[in-house]
This record gives structure tokens, sequence and C-alpha cells, in this order.
């Protein structure tokens, strides 16, 4: 048995300690800090002010419902600045508790308290250790059976939103927090036990640092409040710089993994992917920047990361809470057990134990927030070799003693030479692991570093030739530290005057060049950079991805938390847990065969939030026989969801306005009645409409086939078509065999792989659905058509436009232009909800009015009939 | 010189010698920040403590291998002073 520190001795000393802390704390009182620092909390309150308005001229983490809390950080600066310390915990609780209940609500934040309070509760039973910690770990199995859905609850969102947020305050929290209670000396107050779980950021970030509570108590007002105070802005400030440089990359600098073809593209992926961690720096600055806002004088959560020069180095630098928890839970109590051993093995031990409980760790926080469990081999691989690499470099550092110095070391080239190699070498070596880290499976990340391949012995020497000059400025960077040169702005420890500088300067460029009426005058691609930037949005690939787990999500009841909380991580608003997928109402039915589903027939049900009806045909329609009736002009409508009127009523669809106009303004038409046919289906891509076509579409007697065509269906022609392969349904169409033969894809395969395989054959595949598509109305002497319809927020790109154009025109459709229907509109009040792009009402009355032209002006090829005076006019297809 | 001197003294010493060779003694306080200030990591943690387990014959808990009780020269002598008693 080990000896502890004399209890009794430990008490006098932190009874001591907290009378220093008292004391410089009460100096510290709202009268005396007024007098000795008013400018001192001006100045702070004025860049906190100008921060919190460049965090909303940006959006900046408004989908995790940041821009809600601003006011409430604003106000509570100010207050708990001017409250007398004693008040200022319970203040910062309160002020917790009500950020609590704005972000999630009234209901949803009493119900995250109360399962919060009693979790606490637990901790402090009058029972044994071992029995609190049974009744926990009960508790806890009990939650994560609501949150993986094992366990039933009629109250919806408790798995969805309440438990994702709970997970994220206590899922680490309370482990440590029972530790420390073990070995607690000092008692805490209840303010500082509360405070530390429902920390103020915590409900907007739910990817949250590991707080260590023995440090949150210790560091509170531990010096001087106005030091504290500005350090909070700096570092909220240095957060929106990282956040905007995570937006810089995520948008315009990251490239689609299926358009790599050389060394080049895997150089920028691998780099890109690595710099995306930019959004976690970002965000853990902004959480400690607001805590030390409210005396928190929380230590920094990571240290120049792309600057670590060893592994040891790297992971004591980058998340640093992390490390620290995974050593204090972790690596001292194994090292401890396993010593007997001797050193090495203890090292070794301790550390191999750190990374599988970093790696597992890392998929309970997975669960937590998004409801699964993963456990896949690049995370395993990651782990497992950052782990033994960690190993090696302490064993090394273990035998050879690791240099530190307290004074500056005199200048050598030698020394600064290999720091600089060391620096890139380990760069770079984290980018390629990070890269594999990031990929879906390891055949994905192979498939991507083999593209390097393609590339010739130049570009290799070229990569060198960078990695050299990069090491060289390493060496150049060095020299200049040494006389005297600082690149950074604020330094580790910057002065009050100079961090207050900094700051303004900063936050006061990023508002002005912000102002639509400045870079406006700028125009160009500058003006859309910042315009872009100041967007919270998903970029190009990630909106298919995110369309693609949604459509995936039509057909699995299972994957819908998961699509529901990847929106939410993700950064989009979060859908309310009654949003829920065509396949997961039982809207849908498998067909076996490349249409892969269809709608049931005769549905009346509620599909978000709005009646949704289908006929005998499995139509999102009114009734029509099949029969086309006499002197009837018949449309048939293919489509997606925004052709089908996902989210709105039956009535209000555009095809539904659409064939209501053409009935009544048409008064001179040469038919009696127009009909169109909504034969779209939420999710389905040109195979499908293939598919539908040959089986279906020309029994109904169409006259015409409109075929909606959509921003991004380029891309997503392949991902759809990618995941009816896996279905393994039957192939019959020979030409689209020799295609999927062609591309060595094969029916069953990943989608993944098909995906990569597909992508280099996109323009066969749409020509060879655009050719099916024409030849069966050839066949069935019907005017095909293709319509070119915005997604609300997302336009055509020319060069897309021009490709469609030319595959469109080879199979003579006939065009109809609707790409600026919404165009003169907000975006956002055409959509169908804040978390959902589809158009509501209105954007189908714009469609409707829109289309209705369209119509008109190609009246005569379509022939329509629609004027009796353009009857001559008339053309067959 | 009392014990509290050449305990301070000894620490001192083995802290110079494994994580501070060729640096100034003066440098190196009783109230220098050891963890915190980055003159002492995990691996030299251990060692520390391994050597003030082997000099002074007291046990450390792994809850002990933190700042409260080795930041500084004075917080390792204290507590030695209050394991031995």
């Amino acid at each position: 048995m080990g000896q502890s520190v004399n209890t009794k001795e430990s008490a006098r000393v932190f009874a001591t300690e907290e009378r220093e802390t008292e004391r410089s704390l009460h100096a510290a009182g709202f009268l005396s800090e007024v007098r000795a620092n008013g400018s001192k909390f001006l100045a702070v309150a004025l860049q906190l002010g100008l921060l919190l308005l460049v965090m909303h001229a940006y959006q900046v983490e408004q989908s995790f419902g940041l821009l809600y809390l601003t006011p409430l950080i604003f106000a509570g600066f100010i207050i708990n600045a001017l409250l007398p310390l004693r008040y200022r915990l319970p203040f910062f609780l309160l002020l917790s508790l009500a950020a609590i209940g704005v972000v999630l609500g009234l209901k949803q934040g009493l119900g995250l308290i109360a399962v919060g309070l009693g979790l606490i509760g637990l901790c402090h039973l009058p029972v044994s250790f071992k029995v609190r910690v049974v009744l926990l770990l009960s508790a806890g199995a009990f939650l994560a059976g609501l949150r993986g859905g094992w366990i039933e609850t009629s109250w919806a969102s408790l798995p969805t939103l309440v438990l994702p947020v709970l997970g994220a305050m206590f899922m680490f929290r309370l482990a440590i927090y029972l530790y420390d209670l073990r070995h607690e000396k000092r008692p805490a107050s209840l303010w500082e036990r509360l405070s530390y779980f429902f920390m103020l950021p915590n409900i907007c970030f739910l990817l949250f640092p590991v707080v260590d509570y023995q440090t949150f108590r210790r560091t509170y007002y531990d010096s001087e409040a106005a030091p504290i105070y500005q350090k909070g802005v700096l570092w909220m400030f240095r957060g929106v710089v990282h956040l905007l440089l995570y937006r810089l990359i995520y948008y315009h600098l990251i490239p689609n993994p299926l358009e790599v073809a050389s060394l080049g593209g895997v150089v920028q992926s691998m780099l890109t992917t690595y710099l995306l961690y930019l959004r976690i720096s970002g965000q853990f600055h902004m959480i400690i920047g607001i805590m030390c806002l409210f005396g928190f004088n929380l230590p920094e959560t990571h240290h120049l990361y792309f600057l670590a020069s060893s592994f040891n180095d790297y992971w004591r630098r980058i998340n640093i809470y992390w490390k620290d928890f995974m050593m204090k839970l972790f690596y001292y109590p194994s090292l401890m057990q396993l010593r007997r051993w001797g050193m090495t093995a203890a090292l070794v031990g301790a550390t191999l134990v750190v990374f599988f409980g970093t790696w597992i760790l890392h998929s309970y926080q997975w669960f937590w927030l998004r409801g699964t469990f993963p456990l896949t081999a690049p995370d395993a691989l990651f782990w497992g070799i950052l782990g033994g690499f960690v190993v090696v470099n302490s064993l090394y550092e273990a035998r050879r003693t690791r240099k530190r110095v307290v004074k500056k070391k005199a200048w050598s080239v030698r020394e600064a030479a290999i720091l600089s190699l060391k620096t890139v070498g380990m760069f770079s070596f984290i980018c390629v692991l990070w890269s594999l880290w990031s990929s879906p499976s390891v055949a994905e990340w192979v498939a991507l570093v083999s593209k390097a391949g393609n590339s010739g012995a130049s570009a290799f020497g070229l990569l060198l030739l960078a990695l050299a000059a990069l090491v060289g400025v390493g060496v150049l960077i060095q020299y200049a530290t040494s006389r005297g040169w600082s690149f950074t702005a604020t330094g580790s420890n910057p002065s009050f005057r100079r961090s207050a500088l900094v700051t303004s300067v900063g936050t006061l460029v990023l508002l002005v060049g912000g102002l639509p009426q400045v870079h406006e005058q700028v125009g160009g691609p500058a003006q859309a950079l910042v315009t872009s930037l100041q967007q919270e949005q998903l970029n190009r690939q990630d909106e298919l991805q995110a369309e693609q787990g949604y459509y995936e999500g039509l057909l699995n009841v299972e994957n819908y938390t998961l699509a529901l909380m990847r929106t939410r991580v993700g950064g989009t608003m979060p859908a309310p847990a009654d949003w829920l997928g065509l396949g997961e109402i039982g809207a849908t039915r498998k067909t076996g065969d490349l249409q892969g589903y269809d709608l049931r027939p005769m549905l009346d049900v509620e599909f978000k939030r709005a009646r949704f009806r289908t006929n005998r045909w499995g139509m999102r329609d009114q009734d029509y026989e099949k029969g086309k009736p006499e002197n009837t002009y018949r449309i048939a409508l293919l489509g997606s969801s925004h052709v089908m009127g996902s989210g709105v009523a039956d009535e209000e669809t555009f095809q539904w306005i659409l064939e209501d106009r053409l009935n009544h303004e048409s008064q001179r038409s040469r038919f009696d009645a127009y009909e169109v046919l909504n034969f779209a289906v939420g999710g389905h891509g040109l195979h499908q409409q293939v598919t539908l076509s040959e089986k279906r579409v020309f029994q109904f007697g169409p006259d015409a086939v409109v075929y909606v065509l959509h921003p991004g269906d380029l891309d997503r022609i392949v991902s759809r078509l990618a995941a009816t392969l896996t279905e393994n349904p039957a192939l019959e169409d020979p030409s689209l065999l020799a295609l999927l033969q062609q591309a060595e894809v094969f029916p069953g395969m990943k989608a993944s792989q098909t995906k990569q395989r597909l992508h280099p054959f996109r323009q066969d595949l749409i020509k060879w659905g655009f050719g099916k598509i024409a030849a069966l109305c050839k066949e069935h002497n019907v005017i095909p058509a293709l319509a070119f319809m915005p997604l609300v927020g997302w336009e055509f790109e020319e060069q897309e436009i021009a490709q469609l154009r030319e595959l469109a025109r080879t199979e003579r459709f006939v065009l109809l232009d609707l790409r600026e229907v919404y165009q003169s509109h907000d975006y956002q009040a055409l959509r169908v909800a804040a978390w959902d792009g589809h158009p509501n009402p209105l954007g189908h009355r714009l469609v409707a009015d829109r289309l209705y032209q369209e119509l008109l002006r190609n009246e005569a090829l379509l022939g329509l009939g629609l004027s009796a005076e353009q009857d001559s006019m008339l053309t067959s297809p | 010189m009392t014990t509290n001197q050449s305990e301070r003294a000894a620490i001192k010493d083995f802290i110079m010698r494994e994580f501070l060779p060729g640096e100034d003694p003066a440098e190196l306080e009783a109230d220098t920040p050891l963890i915190t200030g980055g003159i002492l990591d995990s691996i030299s943690t251990v060692k520390l403590v391994a050597f003030l387990e082997d000099r002074f014959g007291v046990r450390f808990q792994a809850h002990e291998m933190n700042v409260d009780y080795l930041n500084t020269i004075s917080k390792i002598v204290h507590t030695i002073e209050s394991k031995q008693g």
C-alpha cells in the first residue's frame, strides 16, 4: 500500500493557498476593480462587443446555436465582472442553465438538467465508492440503451437531442469527477460542482475539451481578473481565425477525392484533410476563451501542433486536455501497477493502454454524439500506428534525456536544421496518417494514394524540393527568432496592451472587410471569397454526401439517428425528431430491380409535416386512368424529391399547380384537358428514371416526358447507381452491363468502391441514360424534354450546364430552362425548413410559373396546342 | 544544512542532472514551475518519482502525479515530508 500525502497537512497547505486566492480575489472586488482596472474592463467589453459582431457577420458556428448565446455571453460577462466574487459562480451556473433552455427549449432543457443532476447525485450517495460506480455504470447503460434505440421512449427528442448534449457534458467529466472526488482534499462548493458539468459553451459545442476538474477549480480567478478576461477575448479571436481558415480550406481547397488523379492531387488531399482539424482547434479556443471571460483561467488546449517535432511532442501539443485526461485516468494508474515488471515494461504497457483507450473512447464519444459505435480499420490503424511510434519515442526519451531549457539557447545552424527537418518530417507523416484515419476504408485510402503513381519522377522530385525548401524556411525563422524577431502576433505571454491591440485590429479588419459595401467595391474573386467565408454551409462534395446519407435513410430506419446527428454535428440546423425519411415512415417498398424502390400506392400519411398521398399507381398525385382520356395532353414528370414535393402538401407541388394552370388558363387550347403525371420519387437517380420509363411511364400514354435535372446530378448519378448496386439488383440492360464491366464494377460491390470506379464513366452513364429515355420516347412517339431546375441555394455551374446541354442536344431533348427561378429571392425564404433545403410552397409556385412560361416558349416543339394560332406549327419529335 | 535544505538540494541536483544538463542551476528556483513550465513531462515525472521513492523511502500513488504535488521543488519537499509523517 503506497503512502499518500498526510491529509491534515495538505488541508493546511490548501487552506493557506485558498486564503491567498481569496485575498487576491477580494482585492479584485468590484469597487477596487473599477477604480484600478476600469479602463481595462471597458477595453475588454469593447473588444468582446466587436468580436461578437464579427461572429454574427460571419455566421460563426451558427448551426451549433452559438449565435443564440452571444447576447448571454456579452451581458453575462458584464454582470459577472461587476458582481461581488461570492455571487459570480452561482451567476455563471444560472447563466449556463439559461443557455441550455435557450438552445434546447424549455422541455428538453429541463430534461437535460434533471438527468444531469441525477447523475451528479449518484456520485454523492452515502454508500461505498464501489456501489456508486456500479450505480453510475447502470445509469449510463440505461441512457446508452435509450441513445442507441435499444430501449424505446415516447419522448422522441430524448435520444436524438437531449442525450447527445448530456453525453457531451458527462461522458468524460463524470469519470474525472468521480476520480477526483475520491482523492478530494479541499471540499468543493455546490456551485463549483454544478458549474463543472453545465459549462456555458458546452450547449453549443458537443465536441468539448475534456476539462480537468482540479484544473477547473484551481484556475478560477487564480490571478488578476482583467488579464484573464483579456486572454478570453484573445482566444475567442484566435478561434474565429481558425474557423475562418477552416472554411477557406473546406470550401475552396479540399479536392474531390474522386477527381484526384496525380501526386499533386494526393498531396493536396492529404494536406487539406489534416488542416480541417482547424475547426476543432478553433472551437476549443472559442470555448476556453468564453470560459476565461467568466474567470476560469484555463490553460491552452492546443499548442502549435503543426510544429510538433516528434511523436511524443505531437501527442503533447494536440488536444492537450485529452492527453492530460488519459495520463490521469489511464497512464499513471497503469504505470504504477506495471512498474513491478520494470520501468521499460511499465512504460510500454501504460502507453499501449493509453492508445488502446483513446481508440475505444473515440468510438464511445462518437456513440453519444452520433448514435453508433464505429470500430473501423482506419481508426484502429491510426491509433495503433501513432501509439506504436509514441512507445518507441518514449523508450528513446526514457533512455536519452530530452533536453529542456529554462533560458534561450544560443543559435546553432545544425540544431536549427535538425529541428526543422524533424518538424517538416513529422508534419508530412501526420498528414499521411490523418488521411488514412479520415478515409472511409483502407481500400479507399490505398486507391487515393495509388493515384500518385500516375505522376512521373519529376513530380516526386518537385515534392522533395518543396519539402527541402520548407526545412530551409524553418531554419531561417529560427535564425530570425534568435535575433529577436517575432512571428506571432501576440507571443506566448502577451501584455494586456499588445493582446488588446491585436484583438481590436483583427476584429476591425474582419468586420470592415465583411461589409458588403467594402467587398463589393473590390469585386471579382475576392468578393466571392469573402462572401463564401461569411456563410456556413456544406461544400459540394458534402452536400452530395449529405443527400446520399439522407437517401440511404429512405430505406433504412436505423440510419435515421445517424443521419440526424450527422446533420447536427456536420454543420446545419438540427432537424426535429419527426422529420423522417420516406423509408422511415414506411412509404416505400423494394422493387428488386434497378429501380430499387418505389412509392406504395394509396398512401395517405404525414411526411415532413405535410399531407402526402399517392394514387393507385404509386404516384404522388391525384388519381388518373391508365388509358389517356380522349383529346387530353399528358406530360409525364420524372425526377426526385424536389419534383415529388418533399415537405409540401399534395396540392402545393409545382406539378399540381402547373396542371391546374394549364387547364384554367388555356382557353383556346386544342385539347380538352391537360394532365401532368408525377412519377418522381425521392432519391431516384437517372438509372431509376430509365427503369421507371421502361416499365411504367409509357403505359400511361404520355405526349411528352419531362425529366427534371438539378445541379450536382452529374455526381449524383454515380452515387445513386452505386447505392442501388449494393442491393445486388437484377441487371438486364446489355449496354449498362457493358459499361459496368468496362468500369470493373460488379453488383454487390461496396458503394464507395463502386463510386470510385464509376466516376470516370459519368459522361458515359448520362449518355446511356439519356439515350435510353430518348429511344423509348421515339419508340412511343413521345416528345422528350429536360428541365434544368436549380436547388434552393445551389445554382448550376456553367461547365456543368454546358455538358448536360451537349448531351441533351445529341438526343434531341427539348430544353426547359428554369435556372433563374429562385434568383431574385432570398433562399432562406424558399426553404421548406431551416434544416431542409427542399423548396417550400412559395418555391414550388415559382417553379410552376417558370415551367409554365417555358412550356409556352417551347409550345411548338412540344405540341401543347395551347393557342389555336400555333396549331400549324406543331412538329413531331 | 537542515533536512529540508538537504532534500531540496538533492531534488534540485537530480532535476539539473537529468532534465536540465548544462543549464545554470541558478535558473532553477524552489518555486520554478516544473510541470506547467514544461520541465517535467510524463516520462520525466515518472523518472523523478522513481528517484524520490528510492532516495526518500516513500511511495507515490497515481493520483499524486500532478501539479498539486510535484509542480515545484517546494511542493515536492512538502509532499515528501508529509509522506514521511
